[in-house]
């Protein structure tokens, strides 16, 4: 099939005949109350075969999970197919029979969502729920279809499949239930998988597990895949085909690896120029005194006990020494849980620390008076990841501006404002968008007021948690470049707390990996990227899928991760307390050992050469 | 916001029947075509007419001129106990759940044990205290309304304090009190709204059924609730007695509660949607 180039109106009459689903001319829309209509998606056409998977890719507003929905008629209300045609195996299930409908749903065609929190029954007993498809569609009894799930439960490589089966969903992770919940879909055989966003809310190297036996099993049983995704790069990974949409309308279709290749359509080259990329080297190796010295950091959370129970506590942050230097941008990467959050968050004071110290320009912060303190308050800004909670929705853009600047010291209101207004321009929203309120902007747009908001009263840093990560990555691109020209300007340092190693590339000078509250490795981003030594780091970085553009052209592709494992330091093992799995842990405290210049990673004494 | 509410029949209707109330309150304190305490034995349980439009009680005074007063002593009442309720409510709600800890148990503690007391009995016994007056009501039934909006506060700013606004202004160096009164408090605004139109409903009802007991305003001033009770001896003779307060009773509170739902429709994110 010359799938790259292809005319996007007809499917091929190839493709057509073997293919499960075929999706012609559809059209979705919202029908309003008052009688007005908008087009979600016009003229998709689409075809999938079995063993195949297709992704439909496009950032928010695209409507690419409207089309996933339509396939099993699951829109939300006021939403509905206008015209074209979903034929499945003979059948144009936009105009099935109800009945007929839910006979193919969750038996001929499966369906993983987004949230694997809340897409189990947190009442009811995983193997309960497992087998209950497979006695309604297929009438096993239940002994029948225990026996089938344990063995999915096996090919999803779940460690104790009888155990599981008697345990309920919050007994598991995000990424065993995932794991769960494709099990039980896969568990009907289903000639056809929907799967939505299925692994966003994962960690990266969950995600890459999960999607690795997602992609093994369905060529296993010829199970046609629909992958609904924003992110590029595990597009480029996973999917053969893909299909590109913006705002409802295909902009592409094709082979995955000849559309990244050669993008044909505007809008695919602007979104894979908008991906991350490895940036110039901004800044020297750091020398001197830094501005902010971090050292022995512990940092505790209460345990929910009852009250007349003594208090218990678990360590979220193990002794983390951190240096962060004047004007450079440092990144802190780990998955979920890790305590990169609650770094950021002592920083700037939001949360106590049970040990050690933070030291800002010479001087302890963790044990000064009030008066220090404030001082300190206007050298420290935070920029927040959630645009639509970061701002309070009754007030002006230009009083939440306005209110950072509050501790200035003699400022009357009108200069207060004026100077919020400028700092408005600043990030680029200039115009009438003082007195407009929050919900009247976009993510993109919030997310600039948020930094305006931090930077208004002259701070010497940011921490910026996740600052993009809520963002589409077109806009993303927009508040990176707008971040690092302010750096430019005013010369604050960043410390850039974020799990999406594709921003980390792009921003950092420096980069510190973090796992459980230790830090395993801390070195240049070149050094990371280049030369990560600690297993865990390694195992990260081949975990991010990531999209490169290919020297002297136009195109990208997808870049294989080449860092071989190095050897630790003589006499040394590399630390472990849970991030390599299947070894030893290690006892003691790690040491950071250098092993290049300005290049750290956690290792203890090889115990087992001593004697 | 407003005109979007106002499409709404309910709202409508609703806020034209507490515009009546409202208006009949206003006249019962300026005007009242006769004067509502001074007994006419002469004129004694005559059928409404074109002199007495609602006939008069058995000591002769005018019923329509009584439901004037009345409508004045009920919704004064009312909107004192909302008023007082709602604001140390509101207050208690919003410092024990803005700050927590072990203080802000202890409170609830006692506010749940008052949760769990049958409103109307703690209001016997706190007007056994402060004696039958229109204070003495006031008091009782805030303190008995005390509970619900601290309660719905308290669990609006303990969401609202975890909120990224809330932690940028603590960053910015704000006191704790400030970040509470700028940007936790105001944002629990539309809950408290509702729950206020909601009490007084509550207020207008419990004021009439403890004047109905004979602890509410003591006579010879008039109430709804008084009237009515008075009216029970003379029912078969003299239904209008009986009809007349009744009547404005459930009117106000039909008038309060479609305004009320209409409110919590419109402010509720998930009803506008259906809508």
């Amino acid at each position: 099939m010359i799938a790259a180039v292809m005319p996007l109106s007809v499917p091929s009459s190839q493709s057509v005949s073997g293919a499960v689903l075929v999706v012609e001319h559809l059209d979705i829309g919202l029908r309003k109350t008052n009688g007005e209509a908008r087009h979600i998606v016009i003229d998709a056409n689409f075809s999938i075969v079995p063993g195949e998977m297709l992704a439909l890719v496009g950032e928010s507003g695209s409507g690419k999970t409207m089309i996933a929905r339509a396939i099993l008629r699951l829109l939300p209300p006021g939403v509905a197919v206008q015209g074209g045609a979903i034929r499945y195996g003979g059948e144009d299930l936009a105009h099935l029979a109800a009945a007929r409908l839910r006979a193919l749903r969750g038996n001929a065609i499966g369906m993983v969502f987004q949230e694997p929190m809340v897409s189990l029954n947190p009442a009811l007993r995983i193997g309960v729920q497992m087998t209950e498809a497979l006695r309604l569609h297929r009438g096993l009894r239940y002994d029948a279809a225990r026996k089938h799930c344990l063995d999915l439960l096996e090919r999803v490589r779940i460690a104790d499949p009888a155990a599981c089966l008697n345990a309920y969903p919050h007994q598991f992770s995000g990424g065993m239930r995932q794991r769960i919940m494709l099990a039980s879909t896969l568990a009907m055989q289903p000639r056809l998988l929907i799967a939505d966003e299925p692994t966003t809310a994962l960690d990266a190297i969950v995600q890459k597990e999960v999607m690795d036996i997602m992609t093994q099993l369905t060529r296993e049983m010829g199970t046609a895949v629909l992958l609904v995704s924003h992110d590029l790069g595990m597009v480029a990974r996973y999917a053969q085909r893909v299909v590109v949409l913006c705002r409802g309308e295909t902009m592409e279709m094709g082979e995955t690896r000849r559309v990244i290749a050669e993008p044909q359509h505007d809008y695919t080259r602007k979104l894979l120029a908008s991906l991350p990329a490895r940036g110039e080297r901004k800044f020297p190796a750091p020398g001197g005194t830094p501005l902010v010295e971090i050292r022995g950091l512990d940092v505790d959370f209460d345990k929910p006990t009852p009250f007349w129970r003594k208090r218990e506590t678990f360590r979220v942050v193990r002794s983390v020494n951190l240096d962060l230097h004047a004007g450079e941008t440092l990144a802190v990467v780990g998955e979920s849980g890790s305590g990169k959050t609650t770094i950021g968050r002592a920083l700037v004071r939001l949360v106590r620390e049970s040990g050690g110290s933070i030291r800002f320009e010479g001087r302890d912060i963790t044990n000064c008076g009030k008066r220090d303190l404030d001082a300190y308050r206007l050298k420290s800004q935070m920029v927040f990841q959630d645009p639509y909670s970061s701002l309070d929705p009754r007030m002006h853009l230009v009083d939440i501006v306005a209110e950072g600047l509050r501790h200035v010291a003699g400022l009357s209101k009108p200069e207060r404002r004026a100077r919020a207004t400028a700092m408005l321009a600043e990030v680029g929203l200039t115009g009438d968008f003082t007195e407009r309120f929050p919900h009247e902007l976009s993510g993109g747009q919030r997310q600039r007021v948020s930094i305006a908001r931090a930077i208004v009263a002259g701070p010497r840093f940011l921490v910026a948690d996740e600052a993009v990560s809520a963002l589409d990555v077109t806009v993303q691109k927009q508040v990176l470049a707008l971040l690092e020209s302010l750096q430019k300007k005013f010369g604050f340092a960043y410390l850039f707390i974020t799990h999406d190693l594709g921003v980390v590339e792009q921003v950092a000078d420096r980069v510190a990996v973090i796992y459980r509250g230790r830090i395993l490795e801390i070195g240049s981003r070149d050094a990371i990227f280049g030369d990560a030594h600690h297993p865990y780091t390694l195992r990260l970085l081949r975990a991010t899928p990531r999209i490169r553009r290919i020297e002297g052209g136009v195109g990208y592709c997808l870049e294989q991760h080449e860092s071989r494992l190095r050897p630790p330091p003589a006499d040394h093992v590399y630390f472990n307390h849970g991030s390599m799995s299947g070894q030893a842990l290690s006892e003691g405290e790690p040491v950071m050992l250098a092993v290049g210049p300005d290049h750290y990673v956690a290792c203890v004494a090889n115990a087992t050469e001593t004697h | 916001m407003k005109r979007r509410l106002f499409h709404r029949p309910n709202a409508r209707i609703g806020a034209t029947l507490i515009v009546v109330m409202l208006i009949a309150a206003a006249f019962g304190v300026m005007y009242t075509p006769y004067d509502p305490i001074i007994n006419n034995l002469h004129m004694r349980l005559v059928a409404p007419s074109a002199l007495h439009w609602l006939g008069t009680d058995e000591w002769g005074r005018d019923v329509f001129s009584r439901l004037l007063n009345g409508a004045s002593v009920s919704v004064l009442v009312s909107f004192s106990t909302v008023l007082v309720s709602v604001a140390s409510g509101a207050l208690i709600g919003a410092l024990t759940g803005y700050f927590g800890g072990w203080p802000s148990r202890i409170v609830m503690l006692f506010v749940d044990a008052l949760l769990a007391f049958p409103s109307l009995i703690m209001a016997l016994g706190v007007i056994a205290v402060f004696g039958a007056s229109s204070m003495g009501v006031i008091a009782a039934l805030s303190l008995t309304y005390i509970p619900a909006v601290a309660r719905v506060v308290r669990a609006n700013v303990l969401s609202l304090r975890e909120k990224e606004y809330v932690e940028a202004s603590r960053i910015m160096g704000n006191a704790e009190l400030y970040t509470m009164l700028r940007h936790a408090l105001p944002n629990a605004v539309a809950p408290i709204i509702v729950l206020a139109t909601a009490l007084f409903g509550w207020a207008l009802l419990a004021e009439s059924a403890l004047s109905f007991l004979g602890l509410g305003v003591p006579p010879p001033a008039s109430s709804w609730g008084g009237m009515l009770a008075d009216s029970r001896n003379y029912v078969s003779e003299a239904p209008w007695l009986a009809i007349a307060p009744g009547l404005a009773i459930s009117l106000s509170l039909l008038g309060v509660n479609l305004f009320g739902d209409a409110l919590r429709d419109e402010f509720d994110p998930y009803m506008k949607n259906l809508g």
